[in-house]
């Protein structure tokens, strides 16, 4: 297979979902394979693989085994079997591919083990990269190399190696602010500031890189905030977008850092158009604590109280919301919905669920809910429904071909009797070795030009007897001559005679001038006999064909029926035993993540309620003083 | 007591917007790569018996000496954009298929679909074959096509092939015994 071809192969998979590839489309030399195609094609993985695993068995694909092998280990990177295709591509790389393919082909299949959380694969994948990968590739694959080795602790590692790529490429912001997060992690947070100030001083040019600044204002300004640099955290926090992706952290931000510098009517306007937002988000929470706070620092008590108040009922209702869906113990009809929203049955690794509106309740795990960890979760589930849904067919299916078996068994027990009288009927009929002799016959007749040969019976018994009329009056000639009287009487014995010699020589005569037309009429006789032979020959044979293709027995059909069934039967309680656990795991996600949103907005309402008492007391003690 | 209320609020405040460290992340990881391993060697049994089945199915219910393969291939769709196929054989309909765009971008790409299979005597079989669809110039088209062929006890493979004709910028629909 040529490196073009595999790549074809390989980058088609990744590539699906991003560019359309037109690449050369090639006849394949067996319907079988372009069949796997075709699923590939519409990525239905289940099904290619099944008909790949079935060609290669049966030796139907007529194609590379190398071609049809990377096939298979794409095919199941499609559908999940992610270690099964590791394995694969590990026998197909190091066997047959160039340094640069094989760089290229470790390098998607270390972004597949990371999107799918095993980073320490991933990583261990990027190591076995050589060569610098072509174009944007490398950058990528930097960047990929360092995530990797921040995930999975290897902290120092990951910043000897950023600094490495940023000294390769001073534009990296990417590698940058990974650097800066890694240095961050080591508690460096001067030199991590430095390079994430370079990144945010970067221009934006496009949704993502405005996304990526946006992220970094926000770090650096929340350092700074943590910091007590009011006045710095502040304007990383007015740099950053008023309805992009962050904005709702930098809205609160900016309050306290406007707060912390005493600049109120700035904090009020910030948190003011926070709480003014639906209450999605902690953040927005937050800021209907903060809003009334700041009333009471400026004296406003009784504003503040009546904001205080209001945040209260609001922190209500959520946690009342909150409780009534950590009250629901059973969250496998919620994932269901999730799940069944989509009605193709086949969809690969490569779905995403992102359709959510309407399924949950909660909007605070709504970013849980898109997570790397929930969706490859939520993946496993729909293929373990998938899987549920098939096995109930295909048990049905082992009962239908049960009964198939019984019906074959039937008509077989008819149709093989009487087949095999029909075959021994035939065998009596044999022909063969009469128009053998009766040819050869013919032949000897042909190059001897033997009319006589080919003499009816009435002119046999003709000539029989011309013969022995003959003999007779040669006898009486011969013997009676001189005895007897008259001599007339010997001269019509001659006459007849010659009248006899005569008629047998016309008879002869007539026997010559018909020979051609009977030996014509003979071999023409004996082709139509041998062709009829032949095709009473070609009768037994497909009797025979059809007698060895009936199977002695469907013992066999019946065992692997039988075999297969009770697969069906273990795979089934696999798939109820999974989805138990996975129902569980994905419950337990969920109210964790709920568990988390609960205490902070537990906290806020007690520093509500406090505030309130404290408020109150406030108030009383003017009251007092004022008496 | 002012500052000190500050101070209280500040820290809360920077509790919501840094991160903070996910308690239990290793074990949970665990548990998800346990499930995921379980899933994924489930999901290995699972094709092993499917493609037993698949192939049970096919002995029984198509024996090698009487199968007959129907497939579609496509090359090239810049004259003709395939809604539906009619197969009929012997003088009966016996498939009637509509496309999807999924199914004929794969068809495009190289892929080959098995339409029809069939039982089939030995002997002279007739096969003729309706393609509908959209044919140069965004206009309906409808083409037939047909093929005698003698099927023995080998399995015989059929193909329905759509290609196109570059000198006179048209479909060509063919039916031929697959080489």
């Amino acid at each position: 297979m040529g490196v073009i071809q595999f790549f074809v192969l390989l980058l088609t998979l990744f590539c699906l979902f991003i560019t359309p590839i037109k690449a050369d489309v090639q006849r394949v030399n067996s319907p079988f394979y372009g069949e796997v195609l075709f699923n590939f094609n519409q990525q239905k993985f289940f099904s290619a693989i099944i008909q790949l695993e079935k060609g290669l068995s049966q030796g139907t694909l007529a194609v590379d085994a190398l071609e049809a092998k990377a096939l298979l280990g794409s095919l199941y990177l499609g559908y999940g079997l992610q270690r099964n295709a590791e394995q694969i591509f590990n026998r197909v790389l190091e066997t047959a591919v160039d340094k640069q393919s094989r760089d290229r082909a470790w390098f998607y299949l270390a972004k597949i083990q990371f999107q799918r959380g095993y980073y320490q694969l991933a990583y261990d994948h990027l190591e076995k990269i050589t060569l610098p990968l072509p174009g944007k590739l490398e950058d990528e694959r930097l960047t990929l190399t360092a995530l990797s080795l921040m995930k999975i602790n290897k902290v120092e590692q990951a910043i000897e190696f950023l600094e490495k790529q940023i000294k390769g490429n001073k534009n990296s912001v990417y590698a940058r602010s990974n650097l800066a997060i890694s240095l961050l992690k080591q508690g460096d947070q001067a030199l991590a500031i430095t390079l994430l100030n370079k990144v945010a001083a970067v221009p934006r040019q496009d949704a993502e890189s405005a996304a990526l600044i946006d992220r970094v204002n926000l770090l650096l300004a929340n350092l700074h905030l943590k910091n007590q640099q009011f006045e710095l955290a502040s304007q990383y926090f007015g740099q950053i977008e008023l309805h992009g992706r962050f904005s709702n952290p930098a809205l609160l931000g900016l309050g306290w850092s406007a707060f912390g510098i005493n600049e109120f009517a700035i904090a009020n306007t910030a948190w003011s158009e926070l709480a003014d937002r639906e209450p999605i988000d902690v953040n927005i929470l937050e800021a209907y604590l903060a809003k009334p706070y700041l009333l009471y620092q400026t004296g406003n008590y009784s504003d503040s109280l009546a904001e205080y108040k209001k945040a209260i009922d609001v922190y209500h209702q959520q946690l009342n919301s909150i409780d009534q869906q950590l009250e629901i113990t059973d969250f496998s009809e919620l994932i269901l919905a999730m799940v069944e929203l989509d009605s193709d049955d086949e969809i690969g690794w490569y779905w995403q669920h992102d359709v959510l509106e309407g399924v949950l309740q909660s909007p605070y795990i709504l970013e849980f809910i898109s997570s790397h960890k929930f969706q490859e979760s939520l993946k496993n589930y729909r293929d373990l429904l998938f899987i549920k849904k098939n096995l109930g067919k295909w048990l049905t299916s082992i009962h239908v071909f049960d009964d198939i078996v019984d019906v074959k068994v039937s008509a077989n027990s008819e149709l093989k009797p009487r087949a095999m009288d029909r075959l021994k009927q035939l065998s009596e009929q044999n022909h063969s070795k009469a128009i053998q002799v009766f040819s050869a016959r013919i032949s000897v007749i042909e190059m001897d030009e033997d009319a006589l040969a080919l003499a009816d019976s009435t002119e046999l018994k003709n000539l029989h007897q011309f013969r022995r009329v003959n003999e007779r009056i040669t006898y009486s000639l011969e013997n009676f001559e001189g005895k007897l009287k008259p001599a007339e009487l010997l001269g019509r014995m001659a006459d007849l005679q010659h009248k006899n010699r005569l008629l047998a020589g016309l008879l002869k005569w007539d026997l010559m001038t018909r020979y051609k037309i009977r030996l014509r009429n003979i071999k023409n006789n004996l082709s139509e006999l041998e062709k009829k032979n032949s095709h009473a020959d070609q009768y037994k044979r497909n009797i025979k064909e059809i007698i060895k293709s009936l199977p002695q027995n469907y013992d066999g059909h019946r065992q692997r029926l039988a075999t297969v069934a009770q697969q069906l039967k273990t795979a089934a309680d696999q798939v109820d035993s999974l989805l138990q656990q996975y129902d569980a795991y994905l419950h337990s996600m969920l109210v964790d993540e709920l568990v988390v949103v609960k205490e902070k907005i537990e906290i806020y309402r007690s520093q509500a309620l406090l505030s309130v008492a404290h408020i109150y007391d406030i108030n009383l003690k003017i009251d007092e003083d004022g008496q | 007591m002012s500052w000190f209320y500050k101070k209280r609020w500040l820290g809360i405040g920077l509790m919501s917007m840094l991160v903070l460290p996910v308690i239990g992340a290793a074990a949970d990881t665990q548990e998800f790569q346990s499930l995921d391993e379980q899933v994924e060697a489930l999901k290995k049994d699972v094709i092993s018996i499917n493609r037993e089945l698949f192939i049970l199915e096919e002995e029984l219910l198509f024996p090698v000496n009487t199968q007959t393969f129907f497939f579609l291939s496509m090359e090239g769709d810049t004259y003709f954009k395939l809604d539906s196929i009619k197969l009929t054989l012997d003088g009966k309909v016996v498939s009637n298929y509509l496309y999807t765009d999924r199914e004929v971008k794969a068809l495009s790409k190289g892929g080959v679909q098995k339409l029809h299979v069939e039982n089939l005597k030995k002997g002279e079989h007739e096969v003729v074959v309706i393609f509908t669809g959209t044919g140069p110039n965004g206009r309906d088209y409808r083409r037939g096509a047909s093929y005698i062929f003698v099927k023995t006890f080998d399995p015989k493979y059929i193909e329905l092939k759509i290609s196109e004709s570059q000198e006179k910028n048209q479909p060509k629909f063919l039916v031929k015994e697959w080489e």
